[in-house]
């Protein structure tokens, strides 16, 4: 009887233990979750990104929404990138040009994504205002042929704060075989 | 005698002394237990990866159509007032990306109320048959001698306008390349006049085109129709993730610890029961000694 009771004593302690831990644990969720709000306003007051800062004051989400979507489409047109890009073979460079126009005021990345697999064939380093690459080279080993490519635009504004994204089609061709097979036949 | 009695004594002394220690460094752990399981959250949310990373996964090819160059053309969305048959300038067009698993967008209306998004047709082509092919990329497409075409042309795509329902309008529409431009005519609605068929918005001409989601595609966001969508940052194009007060979200939490506490206090009452009792029956026994 006695070892009953003990083993009862025992349970009951493990369960005010596990309680105790379990409530701290979700308090502190709570917690986390006030800080992360905190910091969250705190970044969109700070925004360099005007759709934040009214996002902050209190304006409705969807006006907002269209605020930055005229922003991002309006530095869309200052950005440029061949619609069909062509290379010779697979490790050969291609001509995309891409270019940040100098009137833009957000940098931006740039990321090629084959439709059919969504492997990333290219993706370009921060592109300042009033810069281009000319040039690039895939990554993936691609064989011969056409592929449709989602290319992603990244906007970043100076102080490298993250813009929004938006996107447009090309087609990625691969014009013969990879070099070796062409050097042997 | 007086010896002995000493001797007992020390020891009895040295035992609650170690009980207490006991109870002092279970306590100290508990309390430090607790205190990091308060703490781990706000740890762990400062360790995450951040938002925007997007797992690769095997997509489907649902947007694109045929690839060559020649059959590069317009698909053209063209965005209305229901009511009045004007065009709405400044709609947003998004288009989902299966590899990507979201919605991106692409383009805003003009104050013809079109955007024109360049694809690739269906169509005869004069490219030479050699130059129209596709090696392994992905399974679905057909070769037919001067005609190379993925078999689901199917665009899943939604616009939207703040104040305009519905919000946003999605639909999905099949490429078919009899018309150039292929046109979606997107119909939407101010908030003030309540319709009879929110649903009957859109339509096109050339190609199908339905409200709703596509077979076999389960976007990430497809909020209901006449509700703002959540706007979430890992999406990459919302705009909200911002919360209105300091606190939102946090009272489920912090209700479901209370609970835990309470139970936990609960569980102290039934102890300190146990003891009383206990004790009461050790001095009853004691008494009757």
């Amino acid at each position: 009887m006695k070892l009953n009771n003990n083993n009862f004593h025992d349970c009951l302690m493990f369960i005010t233990v596990v309680c105790w831990l379990a409530g701290s644990f979700l308090i502190g969720m709570g917690l986390q979750k006030v800080f992360s709000n905190q910091k969250i306003r705190k970044e969109y007051i700070k925004s360099e990104l005007e759709w934040k800062q009214e996002l902050a004051g209190g304006k409705d989400d969807a006006i907002v929404r269209d605020l930055k979507n005229q922003e991002l489409i309006k530095n869309m047109n200052y950005v440029s990138l061949e619609q069909q890009i062509y290379f010779e073979h697979a490790d050969a460079p291609g001509e995309a040009r891409i270019a940040n126009g100098i009137n833009n005021s957000f940098s931006c990345t740039v990321k090629l994504i084959r439709d059919a697999t969504g492997e990333v064939i290219y993706e370009s380093g921060l592109i300042e205002p009033g810069h281009y690459i000319e040039k690039i080279h895939l990554t993936g080993g691609l064989k011969q042929g056409f592929y449709p490519c989602t290319a992603i635009w990244s906007y970043y504004t100076k102080g490298e704060e993250y813009a929004g994204e938006t996107a447009w089609k090309v087609v990625v061709i691969i014009r013969s075989v990879d070099k070796k097979s062409r050097d042997d036949s | 005698m007086t010896l002995s009695l000493s001797v007992d004594y020390n020891i009895a002394t040295k035992e609650v002394g170690i009980v207490n220690r006991k109870k002092t460094l279970i306590s100290w752990l508990i309390c430090s237990l607790m205190f990091l399981f308060v703490c781990f959250p706000v740890w762990a949310d400062d360790n995450n990866l951040g938002e925007g990373a997007v797992p690769k996964k095997n997509g489907q090819t649902d947007i694109m159509a045929g690839v060559v160059v020649d059959y590069m053309g317009k698909l053209r969305f063209l965005v209305l007032d229901r009511d009045l048959n004007k065009p709405i300038a400044g709609a947003s067009v998004e288009i989902f990306i299966p590899s990507l698993n979201r919605y991106v967008l692409f383009g805003l209306t003009d104050s013809n109320g079109i955007y024109e998004l360049d694809v690739a047709y269906n169509m005869n082509s004069s490219v030479a048959d050699s130059d129209q092919f596709i090696k392994n990329d992905g399974e679905d497409y057909t070769f037919q001698g001067t005609l190379v075409y993925l078999n689901d042309n199917n665009i899943q795509y939604r616009v939207y306008k703040a104040e305009w329902l519905p919000y946003p309008y999605e639909g999905n529409y099949l490429v078919k390349g009899d018309k150039v431009p292929e046109t979606i005519i997107v119909k939407l609605y101010q908030k003030e006049t309540k319709p009879n068929e929110p649903s009957s918005g859109g339509n096109s001409s050339g190609g199908n085109s339905s409200g709703g989601k596509s077979p076999g595609v389960t976007p990430v966001n497809t909020p209901p129709t006449d509700t703002p969508p959540s706007l979430n940052n890992a999406e990459g194009t919302g705009t909200s993730g911002i919360p209105k007060t300091g606190v939102e979200g946090t009272y489920t939490y912090w209700a479901f610890g209370l609970v835990f506490f309470l139970l936990a206090g609960g569980t102290i009452r039934k102890l300190s029961k146990l003891d009383n009792e206990s004790k009461e029956k050790r001095r009853d026994s004691d008494d009757t000694i």
